[in-house]
């Protein structure tokens, strides 16, 4: 790890708790964490971990309670709802458990959303559409709608979508957990090359399979780091 | 920007094409709110918002005398005081003077009644108008013993000459009288209303006499530029006040109204009925919304999904809040589109109405690019009504909780409370416009019931108008008067005939007159002391043929002949009057026998020379209009053969249908005289009924909303409810598994959607009590307040609501609890 890197996510004592009928339910307890440009991280954990939650603070779905989070070494913890979706949509891939593709739009519509969405002129948005559906070999099925797909290709879909803002950090939620283990293996094959090519990736997961193709597996227990592992690849 | 607008119209299309049944519903549901909204704002349109279409409209303005002491407007400017303003005045730049009327019009035969009008030869230069052929009045041609001529409108060239191009110096016979036709009018040129024939009308001043009542034409100025109606009306106040003390006999207690001039065309009470037509529309198309507002609201759940997706992605608020008030436009652009053609029915419907309002031309009420701008707004205003709480809701998911629970459908509480709140806002809307509707059944109810003193049944009447040129004087049209009576009593059929001057059961112009009367000995200081009642002259049999009663005394005879002078003192003059005029004047005494005068009320003591004796007594029929809820009248009768009129009615009773009489009628006429045309020729029952017309078109109009908003209100409540028990069909499944039996379901259900309906008309009671002042003007015989009515329109809603809430109650007390939990 080059630790003389600057972060690209760096965590500082980041607390969630969840206030439910006067009880108050510790999701996260200090977590100290950095994510350096080009590494393939893993959260990994037993589920109610705080694995997911870390995620959703991560990728500015959620606000921690306590702590301080830098974003390519800009606060972010506090920032406003529209800030947020500003720097979600240009900073961020998602990468969601169930695909999450909107079933009214086409393959070619879904991946393009976020670019609409970054006020992105349409020859460039059709450049960039292409090149990520075409990373994720799903080109030839841009106008199908995600129905007429199988998982593995909502989630190589989902991916692509990811991809096409070319966002700092690509966030995976459970990426292979609605997949068979073929289809599962193809996505995290797919992730691993993304990474080769100098994609950021955080991922969580529960599997231990798959949280071996990361580059370094984060252990979380009880919304604590209780070991960080660096995978030696073969 | 447009490339993005595009694609959301796309999606917005294809997600509204993917639930068909749901857009349908939320289109026509918009539909019938932009349509009737529309066709009412075309009205609205035309009635108020449209100026004069003459040149200076802005500087023209209604000269009016108004008697101050008694509050009312006694017609124009007299001939006396307008030459006298003419001559001092600084303030106008010239006035001038009209009268209208129906016309008798032939040429070579072929007699033709229209509405005509006798204007001063500077009318038409005044309101800038041009002739489309030859010329129009020149100065000079109101002089005394000017040659009358005749300018035609262009409408009549066209229909009854053919638009001969040389019908200039032709003649025609206006009233008897042999004038040549100097002009035509552009097309679509009227005045005031929708007049075809113009004589020049003479002015003489010194040949006139200075009255108080009598020679008050219609008076029209024009302000000098840069002088407000205030300057002008101060002017004209101060020459009044100087013509008040130098001829109080005519002019004690008179001043001068001065008006824009488009107010001769806007009256007061038409405007509030109108505009609470409108707002009533307004009202529809707002429950329409809400019901849509809910139907997006109910979906909003459905999409949260698919919003917290967009909002991961980047989207930002405005940008889903965007998505959602588009799907709401298009639905509202295309529910305009069905509401215009709507509007276009409805406008077509009310045609035949429009046309008894003898609107002119220039306030036509139809459809056209005026209204369009209004169309684009309320549709977009209806989107974005109907879209805006759906769209906050949207905007404002949590999207980690919902990325977070895949198996998350349930309706938030602040979504179940928006919903709840449309509810209730539907309830009350259709609360007030439902107690608007039953105010105006019970007028109509009311006014029907009426008790109008005669027996209007198979009564046939038609109006005769006879001039100077065929019927030189009163003998004259005496003797036709007594050939068409008689003529028509011997048709087969014909129980009865009379003849009158103005007609029962009618107010305004057509019906009787109002009178000061005063009996014979007794003294007034004022104006204001004397009794006002009413004042018919009719033929004999008017009371046989009205089937009304003669209860004392006598009923008038051939003997009542035209004296040799009528006003000479020892004339004697006979009348019946009314038992209502007896108990006004003589309480407790017998009248027969007694005089009364008409004095012109302004000398101290009697200032009439000559009285009229009462011979018999008569049973009230109304005089007043039976839509003057004061009274049916005090009035008296005068015998025609006293005062043969120019303009006569004719009444004929039949056995059958009266109708049936009206080409006998004609044809007899002709026989008699085959140069006088007849006109208004309709039975009793139908010239009564346009007293009320004003009144029925608002009750069917208002009826047509009430339903309208009464439907989508108990759309709206359904399908909240509906929606409702379908979310909860988990929880009603759990409380059955507990021991929660049907009817406790069923119970819960309706009292949860009961107290919605309850608060609804809460609000609507409220909103209903300050609303239905608009209506006052229109109402007869019901306080805006009626609590019948209000008390009606609460058990209709209760009962349709709780009809609404128990379709979905009885459907929530059969859930199945082991199905409800199996399927969770």
């Amino acid at each position: 790890m080059a630790t003389e890197d600057k972060s690209l996510i760096k965590l500082e004592g980041i607390t969630k708790v969840f206030l439910t009928d006067e009880i108050e339910t510790h999701a996260l307890s200090g977590i100290h964490l950095d994510i350096f440009p080009g590494e393939f991280v893993s959260i990994a954990g037993p589920s109610g971990c705080g694995k997911s939650t870390l995620l959703s603070i991560l990728g500015l779905l959620d606000s921690p309670t306590d702590g301080k989070y830098l974003l390519d070494e800009h606060p972010v913890a506090n920032l406003s709802r529209e800030e947020r979706a500003r720097i979600r949509n240009r900073e961020i891939g998602f990468i969601f458990q169930s695909f999450n593709l909107i079933g009214d739009l086409s393959v070619y519509e879904n991946v393009e959303l976020p670019l609409i969405y970054r006020g992105m002129k349409p020859s460039e948005r059709k450049s960039r559409v292409s090149a990520a559906l075409d990373k994720v070999q799903m080109i030839h099925r841009k106008n199908h709608l995600p129905s007429q797909l199988s998982g593995g290709q909502q989630q190589r879909v989902a991916v692509a979508r990811a991809l096409a803002g070319d966002p700092k950090i690509l966030l995976a939620d459970e990426p292979t957990g609605n997949l068979d283990s073929k289809n599962g293996e193809t996505v995290m094959n797919l992730l691993g090359q993304l990474n080769d090519e100098g994609a950021t990736i955080c991922m969580v997961t529960h599997d231990d399979r798959y949280a071996h193709h990361a580059k370094r597996i984060v252990s979380l227990l009880d919304g604590k780091i209780v070991d960080e592992e660096v995978v030696a690849k073969a | 920007m447009l490339d993005t607008t595009l694609k959301e119209v796309r999606f917005a299309s294809r997600m509204l094409a993917k639930r068909p049944g749901f857009s349908i519903l939320a289109i026509l549901t918009l539909a019938i709110g932009i349509g009737l909204t529309t066709q009412m704002y075309t009205v609205v349109d035309a009635l108020f918002f449209r100026g004069l279409p003459y040149e200076n409209e802005d500087r023209l303005v209604n000269l009016s005398s108004w008697n101050r002491a008694q509050n009312f407007q006694m017609g124009g400017i007299s001939v006396h005081d307008l030459d006298y303003f003419r001559e001092r005045q600084t303030s106008f730049e010239a006035f001038t003077t009209y009268g209208t009327g129906t016309i008798n019009l032939s040429q070579e035969g072929n007699p033709e009644r229209v509405d005509g009008a006798f204007v001063e030869d500077n009318l038409f230069a005044l309101l800038g108008i041009e002739p489309y052929m030859g010329r129009l009045f020149q100065p000079g041609e109101s002089d005394p013993g000017a040659q009358r001529v005749a300018v035609i409108a262009h409408s009549i060239w066209q229909r009854r000459f053919a638009s001969d191009p040389d019908i200039l110096n032709q003649t025609i016979r206006v009233n008897g009288e042999v004038v040549p036709i100097v002009g035509v009018l552009p097309p679509n040129t009227h005045w005031p209303n929708r007049e075809e024939i113009y004589t020049n009308r003479t002015v003489d001043v010194a040949g006139t006499q200075r009255e108080r009542w009598g020679n008050r034409p219609g008076t029209i100025g024009l302000l000098r530029a840069g002088v407000t109606l205030d300057e002008a009306t101060t002017q004209l106040i101060g020459f009044a006040g100087i013509l008040e003390e130098e001829f109080p006999d005519s002019n004690e207690g008179v001043t001068v109204q001065v008006e824009p001039l488009i107010n001769n065309f806007q009256d007061d009470g038409s405007r509030s009925a109108v505009s609470s037509m409108f707002f009533s529309t307004i009202f529809v198309l707002i429950i329409a919304c809400a019901n849509v507002a809910n139907l997006l609201l109910a979906r909003s759940t459905l999409r949260q999904k698919e919003m917290a997706i967009r909002s991961a992605l980047g989207a930002n608020r405005w940008a889903i809040m965007r998505q959602i008030l588009l799907e709401s436009t298009l639905l509202s652009s295309i529910g305009a589109v069905f509401g215009i053609i709507y509007a276009l029915v409805g406008l077509k419907l009310l045609e035949n109405a429009v046309a008894m309002m003898n609107l002119p031309p220039w306030m036509e009420i139809s459809f056209n690019s005026k209204v369009l701008p209004f169309i684009i707004l309320i549709t977009l205003v209806s989107g974005v009504l109907a879209g805006l709480l759906p769209a906050l809701y949207s905007s404002k998911t949590d999207v980690n909780e919902i990325l977070k629970d895949d198996t998350r459908t349930g309706t938030g509480r602040l979504t179940g409370l928006a919903s709840k709140f449309l509810v209730v806002f539907q309830i009350a809307l259709t609360c007030i416009v439902l107690i608007c509707t039953g105010l105006t059944i019970r007028t109509i109810m009311n006014i029907q019931n009426v008790d109008l003193g005669f027996n209007p049944d198979n009564i046939l009447t038609a109006r005769i108008g006879l001039f100077e040129g065929d019927y030189p004087d009163q003998e004259a049209q005496m003797i036709f008067m007594d050939r068409l009576t008689e003529t028509m009593r011997n048709q087969p059929g014909v129980e009865s005939v009379t003849t009158f001057t103005r007609y029962p059961g009618r107010g305004g112009w057509f019906g009787p007159e109002f009178r000061y009367v005063l009996q014979e000995g007794a003294k007034f200081t004022s104006e204001q002391d004397l009794p006002v009642v009413r004042m018919n002259v009719i033929g004999e049999n008017f009371f046989n043929v009205f089937q009304s009663q003669v209860l004392t005394g006598r009923d008038f005879n051939e003997g009542d002949v035209l004296p040799e002078n009528y006003f000479a003192p020892e004339t004697f003059r006979p009348a019946l009057i009314n038992t209502g005029m007896a108990e006004q004047l003589w309480p407790g005494e017998d009248p027969i026998g007694k005089r009364f005068s008409m004095p012109d009320g302004t000398s101290q003591g009697q200032s009439a020379s000559f009285f009229f004796t009462i011979v018999g007594t008569v049973s009230d029929m109304n005089m007043n209009g039976i839509n003057d809820n004061q009274s049916p009248g005090n009035g008296f009768y005068l015998p025609i053969r006293q005062q043969p009129p120019r303009f006569f009615t004719i009444a004929v009773r039949t056995r059958q249908d009266p109708m049936q009489m009206a080409p006998t009628l004609r044809q007899e006429i002709s026989r008699l005289d085959p140069n006088l045309p007849i006109y208004w020729v309709e039975s009793m029952n139908d010239r009564l009924e346009e007293v009320i017309f004003g009144q029925l078109i608002t009750r069917n109009l208002f009826t047509l909303f009430g339903i309208c908003a009464l439907i989508l209100a108990c759309i709206g409540l359904y399908g909240v409810m509906s929606y409702s028990v379908n979310q909860r069909t988990q929880e009603i499944g759990i409380r059955m598994a507990i021991g929660a039996n049907g009817n406790r379901v069923l119970r819960m259900v309706i009292w949860q959607g009961s107290r919605q309906v309850i608060l609804g008309l809460i609000l609507g009671l409220i909103g209903a009590f300050f609303a239905t002042n608009f209506l006052a003007t229109l109402l007869y015989d019901v306080n805006p307040r009626d609590p019948i009515t209000f008390g009606a329109v609460v058990l209709i809603l209760v009962a349709v609501a709780l009809l609404s809430i128990f379709v979905p109650a009885r459907r929530a007390s059969r859930v199945d609890p082991a199905k409800a939990l199996h399927t969770q």
